[in-house]
């Protein structure tokens, strides 16, 4: 008993109560529903419904074609989008952090646009451009050389829209790894008779790798569990990705939700090894790169070949935001888009039908800003507690509550939805089928996304501050509200920013979780895509554009803060 | 029989009664397109009708609100919901629309949760219907409207078919020259040989269509082996499988899969109203047909208004509002609104199945589908 005392005193803390709170609530909304949907891969009925234990379902997925086929093409499209990806973010972050080439100060934010754009309207968008049928890039190119060498809906056009869509990811992390790093190393190599491309190939690349390493396995990650840029690509053609495949297992009738289940398990270990790996990664490179001094970067000066470089990266900018987006809008005011669009089809009438009749639009533009801006409040709020207890308490457990908190991030949005379907179908609390339950899946999975900017603000704050309030007789609430968290504003906002962009085009989980009244914007557009409603999906995918350019720039511009730094 | 040879065959007095008809209306401010399409209006509702639907509209007020669940063209189930609240102010009438199996996905999901949301569900997968009979699922309630539908596809205390669609196959005239249509169902699988076809035609896909499911389903029926030889064929040709048919029809226009093997009758009806370049045929040999009941959910959560509902769906009035929406057929014995360019019952050769045996086949039917059809995909990717 008095071995036991000093820990049940330890556990009675006000922080380790809260460790175990917050645990507890990350627990019941991640933990729980993956652990039933586990169980579930071992049954053969749907749930709730009592069945014996088996691996036949186990024995049915790894004997059959279909599953393999869909791994191979998840596994083809993944490395395809990560090689693409990485080579364009890579190429950009060098020529912007590296060369003389003029203006890339004011091209950083329009570089980083697509982080902010859903890759699912990036897919639709470019079906209008580079569709072998009607695809008016194809038609330009038919009608000057007589051929139409495109075609999106093909495993190369899912790896085109992934690598395009993804390869931010790989610039900001790069260009972050660049501007920190000590350049004396290639000063010092180009000084001992190393020409350029020898100091970048045996120094630069090399310092640059795990930085490389981790956005590799970031893109590769996130285009495994890709769903919306494989169904509007893949899914008429019976082309089949993993997470395409769970979707047909859940649409069909009736539904497989054992098989579901099940490859949804393959998924969670693949994805979720994949990212212990990356996590090992970054953690080596904040090792090397994070420390007290700045460096300014040694600049290559290129003579001639720096406008080639520009024009890369307005190529860039063109092909990536303004001709598939600009497409996307000209596409909502055409009754019928083709490879050589008829001004006689210019029509208001699209915009008439979703503004005006169509009674969905409304209900999910107001569903998509209350998850959006709601939820992300909510999981600022919980992702700031947390980062508080993890950094500066001694709380009992507060490994496991970051460990804990992170964990969501392996878990594919897909994946999250049949467990949340396994899970909440038959609970007692009535959330299933109504909006909490989207709130609750969208807030347990993204957490991550906002802890991570918010732990490493509270930990460029020096800790006297809130000592000083502590020794003056404040509470720790008290503390933690009236000192820390204004102090926290930066990244508490940029969190935010973050989670909101994420929140309003979030597609995979919301698919298999919404309702009738529990519509959100992009599941509506997924609806009318699959109605084959093309040019009204384009009015509701432009207006939740320029719904988020709004907020953005709102908040940007309240709380004064660069957009560069939300992501970084 | 070939929808468009039909008005084409008016003869040169009927064609100027035709035009003179549609241009005085025109004049006189009449939409056309309603004089020559709309037939008689709407049969006002019988007396015990109406006895009833006053007795519960002042229940269904109490509950405020009724959700349909359908799987017709999105503007079918806005049209019959406006109108609706438009003559029961007071309850309001929440419309989603899914695919016939996305409806029914969703309504065995929240009925298993006991989270019932669905108060009337109406899809073209009759088979469910008659499980859903038999399961309890469905109210028991007999209309007082249900006797004015078809007796084959109604049971009076619990569903009628408020719609019944037809497949035919359709083309593009931009892309496709009448001559080369094929115009059998044979023919649609002889052309697949034909590298021009590759990648060319588009087919239903079973797993996600009812539609698409019954014309699997029947085309076995009745012609056996021979059947799955021609699905086997348009696997091989790299056919695109659509569940839903709005996104084949957008293909279709697109130029994408300019032929559609299994297109859908108020598609084509909307289509070729619209004055778009499309022409379709109905194969003599025959034709499926997927009827398209509503019934109530036992389990409603607003008990009156889904009776109020379901009486206002079946009644004439609520019938031709969902037709004109949806450009669709209707199972009413007086047959609705009286489209161009859509066939009626009679004009076709119905391939006659057993859905209550199509039901207890569908699980066998779709893994054939997949190995039959998967095969001969995976040849065509070589």
């Amino acid at each position: 008993m008095k071995r036991i005392i000093p820990y049940l005193r330890l556990l009675c803390r006000r922080d380790s109560i809260l460790v175990i709170v917050i645990a507890a609530m990350i627990s019941i909304t991640v933990i729980y529903p993956l652990s039933i949907m586990v169980v579930g891969t071992f049954k053969s009925t749907p749930p709730g419904e009592p069945s014996p234990f088996s691996l036949d379902n186990y024995v049915r997925m790894f004997s059959s074609d279909w599953f393999w086929e869909a791994l191979g093409h998840t596994i083809w499209i993944s490395v395809g989008g990560t090689l693409l990806g990485v080579f364009l973010g890579v190429s950009m972050a060098w020529i912007v952090t590296r060369t003389d080439t003029p203006g890339v100060s004011k091209l950083e934010i329009p570089l980083i646009v697509p982080f902010f754009l859903s890759p699912f309207i990036g897919a639709l968008a470019w079906t209008g451009l580079a569709s072998a049928d009607y695809g008016i890039i194809n038609g330009w190119f038919d009608a000057i050389f007589g051929v139409r060498p495109f075609e999106i809906f093909s495993p190369w056009g899912m790896i085109w829209v992934m690598g395009i869509y993804y390869s931010p990811y790989a610039f900001l992390i790069v260009s972050g790894t660049l501007r920190n790093m000590d350049p004396t190393l290639e000063e010092a190599a180009l000084s001992s008779g190393a020409n350029k491309f020898q100091t970048m190939i045996r120094i630069t690349l090399p310092l640059m790798a795990p930085g490389i390493m981790a956005s590799a396995i970031l893109i590769f990650v996130a285009a495994a569990e890709q769903f919306g840029i494989p169904s509007v690509l893949g899914l008429n053609q019976q082309w089949f990705v993993l997470t395409t495949r769970i979707f047909y297992f859940l649409q069909e009738y009736p539904q497989d939700y054992s098989m579901a289940a099940t490859v949804a398990m393959m998924m969670l270990i693949f994805t979720g090894g994949m990212v212990l790996v990356r996590n090992r990664i970054l953690k080596q490179r904040e090792f090397v790169t994070v420390g007290g001094k700045s460096f300014r970067p040694h600049v290559i000066p290129l003579g001639k070949w720096r406008y080639l470089t520009l024009s890369y990266l307005l190529g860039y900018i063109f092909l990536v935001v303004i001709l598939p987006f600009g497409t996307f809008i000209a596409i909502s005011f055409f009754r019928y888009w083709s490879m050589y669009p008829k001004m006689k089809y210019l029509t208001l009438e699209n915009w008439h039908y979703i503004l005006f009749e169509y009674p969905t639009t409304w209900v999910a533009m107001k569903n998509s800003l209350f998850l959006s801006i709601g939820g992300a409040i909510i999981a600022v709020l919980i992702s700031a507690v947390i980062a508080w207890v993890v950094v500066r308490t001694k709380a009992f457990g507060k490994d496991i509550l970051d460990a804990i908190a992170t964990l969501p991030v392996a878990v594919p949005g897909l994946i999250l939805g049949v467990a949340y379907m396994w899970a909440w179908i038959r609970s007692p609390i009535p959330i299933y089928g109504t909006i909490w339950i989207l709130m609750i899946a969208y807030v347990s999975r993204f957490i991550p996304y906002s802890l991570r900017s918010i732990e490493s603000t509270l930990r460029q704050i020096d800790k006297g501050l809130e000592e000083s309030a502590n020794i003056s007789g404040a509470s720790w609430i008290r503390t933690f509200w009236s000192v820390s968290l204004p102090l926290l504003r930066p990244g508490l906002v940029a969190g935010f920013i973050l989670l909101f962009v994420t929140f309003i085009r979030e597609l995979s989980c919301s698919i298999l979780l919404y309702s009738s009244g529990s519509e959100v914007l992009s599941v509506t557009m997924f609806d009318l895509w699959h109605d084959g409603m093309f040019p009204n999906l384009a009015a509701i995918g432009t207006l939740q554009l320029i719904l988020t350019a709004v907020v953005l720039m709102l908040f940007s511009k309240i709380f004064k803060i660069r957009i560069t730094e939300v992501v970084r | 029989m070939d929808s468009k040879k039909n008005l084409l065959g008016f003869n040169r007095r009927e064609f100027l009664k035709v035009t003179g008809a549609v241009g005085g209306a025109t004049l006189l401010g009449i939409n056309p397109f309603d004089a020559l399409t709309a037939g008689a209006a709407a049969e006002p509702m019988d007396s015990v009708t109406l006895a009833a639907q006053e007795k519960l509209y002042a229940a269904a007020k109490k509950e405020g609100e009724v959700t349909l669940y359908q799987s017709s063209a999105t503007q079918a189930g806005h049209a019959l919901g406006k109108a609706f609240m438009k003559k029961y102010p007071g309850v309001k009438c929440n419309v989603y629309r899914g695919g016939s199996t996305k409806c029914h996905v969703k309504f065995d999901t929240e009925r298993r949760a006991g989270k019932d949301i669905c108060d009337v569900l109406h899809t073209s997968l009759y088979p469910a219907f008659i499980k859903y009979r038999g399961d309890g699922v469905l109210m028991k309630y007999a209309s007082p409207q249900a006797k004015y539908y078809r007796d084959d596809w109604t049971d009076p205390e619990y569903y009628a078919p408020v719609r019944f669609t037809t497949m035919a196959i359709s083309w593009n005239t931009d892309l496709v020259k009448d001559a080369e249509a094929p115009r059998t169902w044979a023919e649609t699988a002889a052309i697949c040989k034909d590298k021009r076809w590759f990648g060319k035609i588009s087919i239903g896909d079973p797993h996600g269509g009812a539609t698409s499911l019954t014309q699997l389903y029947s085309c076995v029926v009745k012609w056996g082996d021979t059947a799955w030889d021609w699905w086997r064929a348009y696997g091989e040709a790299n056919a695109g499988t659509f569940a839903s048919h709005g996104a084949m029809d957008k293909e279709m226009m697109a130029g994408k899969y300019p032929l559609s093997l299994e297109q859908l009758d108020y598609r084509i009806n909307k289509a070729m109203e619209k004055k778009l370049p499309v022409n379709s045929h109905y194969p003599s040999e025959g034709v499926a047909v997927a009827p398209g009941p509503a019934g109530i959910n036992a389990k409603a959560p607003h008990p009156n208004a889904a009776k109020l509902l379901y009486n206002y769906f079946l009644s004439s009035e609520g019938c031709q509002a969902f037709q004109k929406g949806g450009y669709s057929n209707t199972g009413r014995k007086s047959g609705g609104i009286k489209w161009n360019y859509l066939p009626s019952m009679s004009e076709l050769n119905i391939i006659d199945i057993d859905y209550g045996q199509m039901e207890k086949d569908m699980k066998g039917l779709l893994k054939k589908f997949d190995d039959v059809f998967g095969a001969g995909k995976k040849k065509s990717r070589g």
